[in-house]
């Protein structure tokens, strides 16, 4: 479970809070789509989430473990993607899945296991031995998600995971996210593609200028089963423009 | 003319222009610049004497000026080649400029443009140092000191355009090597040692190795020293264009002033022209062929074997050297950096190793009963000093991560750990080109083996404490978010900051080495006094590594957390 309790978070000496006293629970064993327009916070909170960033105020654990008292241990059961692709471009993807492995204390069998069986199911086998360099955008997707696979976290968060997949791999994705929530670990999930947030999540947060503005479960965010959560976020997120 | 302007701009704002800090206090770069220009003041002001002294010999001669400011061309060249390699040659943006509607010329002479704008600076500083002093020496009038804003421009033409022909077999073969990072890597240190070396024959070469007796009389330095500049003036006709501006500089007369400026403008341009006919053909292919580089595809197949990893120091370490060393421009400047060191003990050696009347300078010193003492220590502060600014591994740890830096923060270990792991690296590194310079030492300079085991270990701590203080010095100041990492290290202040504390190191450790090198001399090379002059610097240096550790360590994840990517 993610518990988010007050927290803000403002870069610099900016006078705009980027995220703005921001509550959440995320319950074990649910999908959690997390919905913004750009520059709405979004990326902001999952970093906070991750351990990337420090928030200024309020408190964030994950599984019961404080982001703040114990990061080392908190970040152990979480599995990031992040929306950048990067990483490091002068590894092979076997290297840099052996960093990953390392780092989260994987033991060598079951890294090779997990490596081969991923890297079969996004049938990115052929190209772990190359440079990162030479990988293309969905090629470099697809390693960030095996890499924040590999350790079998408890707690997927995931940026944007989608983009730039085929579709192929970005079905065999969204089924691993159900079976992975469905054994009651969480799955907290942002996207841009509203669609998909319809139909993988099984709750939803809209946040916009730093402020959650809805989270709820889709069917009561949409009382109107006839207006689409298209419609709903466009109005949401423009009111008081 | 306009697309050729704006593009300029814009690369000329790439390069210059520096990323703000937030809210950050300037005053101890401030010092460090204040304590680092009264460090070299002695240096630039015997340089300045030297050439006040020269001008009053010389007089108003065009040829020993032209001989001037081709010293200040090499120097000009030395500081600039690697400026032209990766701003003209190493097109890391072609991707951007080529969709562009501009013709390829116009990219290269931007590019040139750029490197030119780099040079000039260079120059600026050769001319305040060099030929202004001479020329107050020689009593020059106004028309001297006028003339040298328009040689401003002129003199760093020459380097330039020398450079890019000794740049471009160069680029080729690097380019030839594709995307073969570490090949990368070691064909630029091969090229920049052969560079330096044949630059410092060449230099040598020019100034003639023959000693005179009489040069130790000082009243006769000025009946000796003439006519030899004379002669070297004479043969600097052979470099037209600098004898041209020469000329123009020295000129008395209007025609003489009128002459010598067209003529150097005329022949700097005409060999523009040549060179850019030459170079742009290769630079169109290596241009579009830059971009069909970026793929090397392995011929392995994947195996579960080559998934594996040894414990986490471990692999963090593995991986930064694989990270820095692949990428062949992180790798040229750490590793080129490095090379710096074991090369001027070579040079030294070499210098020091000509024979005058069948005797070398380095055999009378070795004859001295003093020279076990003093040569070792003399390399221990040369090394303390110089080995902490020069080591690029250890300056900017973190800034080199860059936008990668996101995954040390989301890793579930110790950011503690992930700092000794740097550290080490580092450390090793440098000791690495220690051990070489140790070697070196004991080969040409005769230095005793057992003194090179304490300079070693000295050495070590030593690097380890400097290294971890620069390692928190970029904890606290990252320089994340940079296209180039070149243009990152000439935004950050790291490396003078590290040349401040490789001389307070230096201070630190030498002064009580000078002591119980004077003690060891006094009390006619008592064996204990010896044994206390290596002894001694490992107990500081211990303890100045001890000291470091735990002051990168006080506080490192406040300053880790405020690092927002």
């Amino acid at each position: 479970m993610i518990s988010i309790n007050n927290v803000s978070k403002t870069y610099g000496k900016s006078f705009t809070k980027a995220v703005d006293n921001l509550c959440l629970q995320i319950n074990d064993g649910e999908i959690f789509g997390f919905l913004g327009p750009n520059g709405a916070g979004k990326s902001t909170t999952i970093k906070m989430l991750t351990g990337i960033l420090a928030p200024d105020c309020g408190t964030i654990t994950v599984d019961g473990i404080s982001l703040t008292d114990n990061p080392t241990q908190a970040k152990s059961i979480i599995g990031y993607v992040p929306d950048n692709h990067e990483a490091y471009d002068t590894l092979k993807g076997t290297e840099y899945l052996s960093f990953i492995g390392a780092m989260y204390g994987v033991n060598k069998t079951d890294l090779a296991e997990r490596v081969t069986k991923y890297a079969d199911m996004f049938e990115l086998t052929q190209a772990l031995p190359n440079y990162i360099s030479s990988y293309s955008h969905g090629m470099k997707q697809k390693l960030m998600v095996i890499a924040a696979l590999v350790h079998q976290p408890k707690v997927w968060i995931l940026d944007e995971p989608l983009t730039g997949l085929d579709p192929q791999s970005a079905f065999k994705l969204k089924q691993l996210m159900r079976e992975h929530a469905d054994k009651g670990n969480t799955v907290f999930f942002s996207s841009h593609v509203i669609d998909v947030v319809e139909k993988v999540c099984d709750r939803i947060a809209i946040i916009n200028k730093g402020k959650l503005v809805a989270v709820d479960t889709l069917d009561n965010i949409r009382q109107d089963q006839s207006v689409s959560l298209e419609s709903i976020f466009l109005s949401i997120t423009t009111q008081g423009e | 003319m306009t697309k050729f302007l704006s593009l300029l701009k814009l690369q000329f704002t790439q390069q210059f222009r520096a990323l703000p800090v937030k809210g950050k206090k300037k005053g101890g770069v401030i010092a460090a610049f204040v304590v680092l220009g009264l460090c070299f003041l002695p240096i630039i002001v015997s340089i300045v004497a030297s050439m006040y002294f020269l001008g009053t010999i010389a007089g108003n001669n065009a040829g020993v000026l032209s001989f001037l400011i081709l010293i200040c061309q090499g120097l000009v060249l030395v500081f600039g080649l690697f400026t032209i390699i990766s701003q003209v040659y190493n097109c890391k943006d072609a991707d951007k400029l080529l969709y562009l509607p501009v013709k390829p010329i116009t990219i290269f002479l931007v590019k040139l443009g750029v490197a030119y704008l780099n040079e000039v600076l260079t120059t600026a500083a050769t001319i305040i140092v060099v030929l202004v002093p001479f020329g107050i020496g020689a009593q020059l009038g106004i028309t001297f000191y006028l003339m040298l804003i328009p040689a401003l421009l002129i003199i760093p033409m020459l380097p330039l355009l020398v450079g890019c022909i000794v740049a471009l077999p160069f680029s080729l073969l690097i380019n030839a090597v594709g995307n073969k990072g570490p090949a990368k890597t070691i064909l630029q240190l091969l090229f920049f040692v052969a560079f330096m070396f044949g630059y410092m024959m060449l230099m040598q070469g020019v100034g003639g190795t023959e000693s005179d007796d009489s040069f130790v009389d000082i009243e006769n330095i000025q009946q000796v020293l003439y006519p030899l500049l004379q002669q070297l003036g004479q043969k600097m006709v052979y470099v037209h264009p600098n004898f041209m501006l020469a000329t123009a500089l020295c000129a008395t007369t209007f025609p003489s002033w009128a002459t010598g400026t067209a003529l150097t403008i005329g022949e700097n341009a005409l060999l523009l022209g040549i060179v850019v006919l030459f170079t742009l053909p290769v630079y169109n292919k290596m241009l579009h062929s830059t971009l069909e580089n970026t793929s090397s595809k392995s011929k392995k197949l994947f195996s579960k074997d080559s998934v594996q990893h040894q414990g986490t120091l471990r692999t963090l370490m593995l991986t930064d050297i694989k990270n820095v060393f692949r990428n062949s421009q992180m790798g040229f400047q750490c590793l080129g950096t490095l090379i710096v060191m074991p090369l001027l003990v070579a040079i030294l050696a070499i210098t020091f190793g000509q024979e005058v009347d069948g005797v070398s300078l380095i055999d009378s010193l070795k004859a001295m009963p003093e020279y076990i003492a003093i040569a070792p220590v003399f390399l221990v502060l040369y090394l303390t000093l110089i080995g902490v600014s020069t080591n690029t591994l250890g300056l900017y740890p973190i800034s080199r991560e860059n936008n990668n830096f996101f995954i040390l923060k989301s890793i579930p270990v110790p950011f503690e750990k992930i700092l000794t792991a740097k550290v080490l690296v580092s450390t090793c590194a440098m000791l690495i080109a220690d051990v070489i310079t140790a070697v070196l030492a004991i080969v040409l300079l005769g230095i005793p083996w057992y003194s090179s085991v304490f300079i070693l270990i000295i050495l070590a701590f030593a690097g380890f404490g400097s290294m971890c203080i620069t390692t928190k010095l970029d904890v606290k100041q990252p320089k994340l978010g940079w296209s180039n990492f070149n243009q990152s290290l000439k935004n950050a202040k790291n490396s003078w900051i590290a040349m401040l504390i490789g001389l307070i190191a230096t201070i630190v450790i030498g002064a009580p080495m000078v002591f119980l090198c004077i003690a060891y001399t006094a009390t006619n090379y008592n064996l204990f006094v010896y044994l206390a002059l290596w002894i001694v610097p490992t107990i500081i240096t211990f303890l100045y590594a001890w000291l470091a550790y735990k002051w990168m360590n006080k506080d490192i994840k406040k300053y880790f957390d405020c690092i927002e990517v």
